[in-house]
């Protein structure tokens, strides 16, 4: 087995700038969404766990909502929309499937043929979680009938509350795209990601507000959680589309996502670099 | 080395006349079969630490949402939180007791693929008992710790009242929850001599006992608890014999006197899945050559 250490300074190979590339990441991502439909059956499984999933919340919270109503502020009724529309969107998050493509790509050694395209390697995986993103999204609409029937839907509450519901998600999807292009990147040091990317979803979806609302973790907990970026991919938009979160609120919390966006932005930004300063090839 | 002791004595005795080797022997191969896996898993030492966390983390996210939501609310289903704590640590440990020593049947799939099943074929010794012994999965050990952690919390804030009678239920009660997990990783994995990918059956049964079996059953409506009691037998697993240990035996969909008996129901489903077993395998046809 050779190692080859590809350096920063190889001949600029990337002719044209990312924006001026847009057919052949359109490409990419057209065909990560297809490759979503190639697994269709893996996918839908998933999905279906993530049903019943909804279903074992409708019924607890309503338990617990039969004991002592009035604890929180929102109703029951909304709550299980909220709780529906939650799942949903951690469902269609692309991190387990992107960061399984990265990990296989690093260990065979393959990506090496990534970074070499003209087209740059970031925008590629920003590709690939729109694709992945698209896919989930089309098997939603077809799974939306029974989603319904498990859990509860509704439309969002006003026309208002719908524009800001889109904002919201469109910076949702990017937080968490940003998070879990992060986290694949850690395989550029570790090689291995499986563990990690498992403990990350598990951690991520609990502090995330999809299976309890923020304002329900007690004290100190609840302030570890309203600083963490996770609220902010989920509690947000889904707050915004039960219209729990409305008005200037509302509008306030689409700037902290904003700030996540950015901030998680340099930071993959630097990670970037760094990682491209150790990458090594395996294969040969 | 006592592996190779064991591997190398077994053919000579196949040959002298009986291909059935006896008990003692199967004993002792085992043994040393076992202790090969854990002396291989303790080769990775990070490997061991972050495969035990993941446990820990599985496991322990659906208690902090337990304990997160009963902060601010009485009970689920006329469950207090150290009724659910009892019910919860009773199904990880159930659950924990079933997988240390069962891990291994997730991995058929792959054996039956590749075609290394039919190694275990021409070996005198069970196959079953070559498959769980070919490598130990240290994310057990992480069950096994959450287990232990939630056991130890929920029986400081639940004072129960510990008879004789009663432990010696609760540890039948453990036993017979892991033999119905047991028995379901069981049959499900025997299926995959017939149709080799059954992880997605697998997934979706896992998931089902980890979202439904931690909840009094008779929050999720009467036809999901018919269902999880009488086909699906995850009642038997902890919720009923919790509310046998709690005196909580309302509401169950069962009697008083049947849920005393919970760890039968997890004896009968195994030697069910067992027979199962046993058929299905005459059914391996190798997918190699």
């Amino acid at each position: 087995m050779t190692a080859v250490t590809l350096t920063t300074d190889l001949p600029p190979l990337a002719a044209r700038p990312w924006w001026r590339q847009w057919g052949a990441l359109r490409h990419v991502a057209r065909l990560r969404a297809a490759a979503m439909f190639a697994y269709r059956n893996t996918m839908l499984l998933f999905l279906g766990v993530s049903i019943v999933q909804i279903f074992m919340l409708k019924k607890v919270w309503g338990a617990l909502y039969a004991a002592r109503p009035g604890v929180l502020a929102i109703p029951l009724a909304d709550l299980i929309v909220y709780l529906t529309i939650a799942n949903l969107i951690v469902w269609s998050f692309p991190t387990q499937i992107v960061s399984r493509y990265l990990r296989e790509r690093i260990r065979e050694g393959s990506v090496v043929f990534d970074l070499v395209r003209p087209v740059g390697f970031v925008p590629q995986l920003v590709a690939q979680l729109v694709g992945t993103l698209g896919g989930a999204l089309l098997i939603i609409v077809i799974a939306l009938p029974v989603v319904a029937l498990a859990g509860s839907l509704s439309l969002p509450v006003g026309a208002q509350a719908a524009g800001m519901f889109a904002v919201s998600l469109l910076c949702a999807y990017g937080i968490a795209g940003l998070l879990s292009m992060m986290l694949s990147m850690v395989a550029f040091w570790t090689l291995e990601i499986d563990g990690l990317t498992m403990l990350y979803v598990l951690v991520a979806s609990f502090l995330s507000g999809a299976l309890v609302p923020v304002a329900v973790f007690p004290g100190a907990l609840r302030t570890v959680v309203e600083w963490l970026p996770f609220q902010a991919t989920t509690y947000v938009p889904a707050s915004i589309y039960v219209g729990s979160l409305a008005g200037p609120e509302a509008w306030r919390a689409i700037g902290l996502q904003l700030a996540w966006v950015v901030i998680l932005g340099l930071a993959a930004a630097l990670m970037w670099r760094r990682a491209m300063r150790r990458v090594v090839v395996q294969g040969g | 080395m006592s592996v190779s002791d064991a591997v190398t004595t077994t053919p000579a005795l196949a040959e002298a006349a009986p291909l059935r080797p006896t008990f003692a022997e199967n004993v002792s191969v085992t043994r040393a079969l076992i202790k090969a896996a854990l002396r291989g898993a303790a080769q990775y030492r990070l490997n061991f630490i972050l495969a035990a966390l993941m446990g820990i983390a599985y496991q322990g996210s659906g208690f902090a949402f337990i304990a997160v939501v009963l902060s601010r609310f009485p009970s689920i289903g006329g469950w207090t939180f150290p009724e659910i704590a009892v019910l919860y640590a009773l199904r990880v440990l159930a659950h924990a007791t079933y997988l240390v020593p069962l891990y291994m049947l997730n991995e058929l799939d792959d054996l039956v693929r590749n075609g290394t099943f039919d190694r275990f074929l021409v070996r005198p010794l069970n196959p079953l008992i070559q498959v769980l012994t070919r490598r130990f999965s240290v994310n057990t050990l992480g069950d096994v710790l959450t287990a232990i952690g939630i056991l130890t919390f929920a029986s400081s804030i639940a004072h129960l009242s510990w008879t004789p009678a009663h432990i010696l239920f609760a540890a039948a009660a453990v036993l017979g929850g892991a033999l119905i997990e047991g028995a379901l990783a069981l049959g499900i994995s025997s299926l995959s001599f017939r149709f080799v990918e059954v992880w997605p059956a697998r997934y979706l049964v896992d998931n089902v006992l980890l979202n439904f079996g931690s909840y009094p059953l008779s929050v999720f409506g009467f036809v999901a608890q018919w269902a999880l009691t009488w086909i699906l037998p995850v009642a038997f697993i902890a919720w009923v014999p919790a509310a046998v240990i709690l005196n909580h035996t309302g509401g169950l969909g069962v009697s008083g006197a049947i849920a005393w008996l919970a760890p039968v129901v997890g004896a009968v489903w195994f030697a069910l899945s067992y027979q199962f077993w046993r058929h299905e395998l005459k059914n391996y046809t190798s997918t190699g050559n």
